[in-house]
C-alpha cells in the first residue's frame, strides 16, 4: 500500500503523511504571505491617495 | 501547526479559501464604488448626473 506503514499516517483523516502536510504547509504559508504583502502595498497606496481616518 | 492538513483536506481548504477571498474582494470593491470618495472611476459624484445637465439652446431653423 504505497509502502507506508499504519504508525505514519496514524491520526491523519486526510490521508497525508507528515511530510507531505509539512511540504504543502510551506507552500500555504508562502502564498498567504505573498497574498498578505500585495494587500499591505494596496493599501500603503490606497491610504496615501485618500487615507481614511 | 501543519498538522492541520492532516486533519483538514488540502484540496477543499484551497478551493473553499479562493471562493471566500474572491467574494470578499468583489463586495469590497463594489462597496468601494458606490461611495463617493473612494470611487476611482467617477471620483467624488454628490450631486446627481441630472443636475450637470444643460438645456439644449434652440434650434435655428
Amino acid at each position: 500500500m504505497g509502502g507506508k506503514t499504519m504508525s505514519e499516517q496514524s491520526g491523519s483523516l486526510t490521508g497525508l503523511t507528515s511530510n507531505e502536510a509539512k511540504e504543502f504547509h510551506s507552500a500555504y504559508v508562502q502564498g498567504f504571505l505573498g497574498f498578505t504583502a500585495i494587500a499591505v502595498v494596496a493599501h500603503i497606496l490606497v491610504w496615501m491617495w485618500r487615507p481614511w481616518f | 501547526m501543519y498538522r492541520i492538513w492532516m486533519l483538514f483536506d488540502p484540496r477543499r481548504v484551497l478551493v473553499a479559501n479562493a471562493a471566500f477571498l474572491f467574494v470578499l474582494a468583489l463586495f469590497i470593491h463594489f462597496v468601494l464604488l458606490s461611495s463617493a470618495k473612494y470611487n476611482w472611476i467617477d471620483g467624488a459624484h454628490s450631486a446627481p448626473a441630472a443636475s450637470h445637465m444643460e438645456a439644449l439652446p434652440a434650434s435655428r431653423q
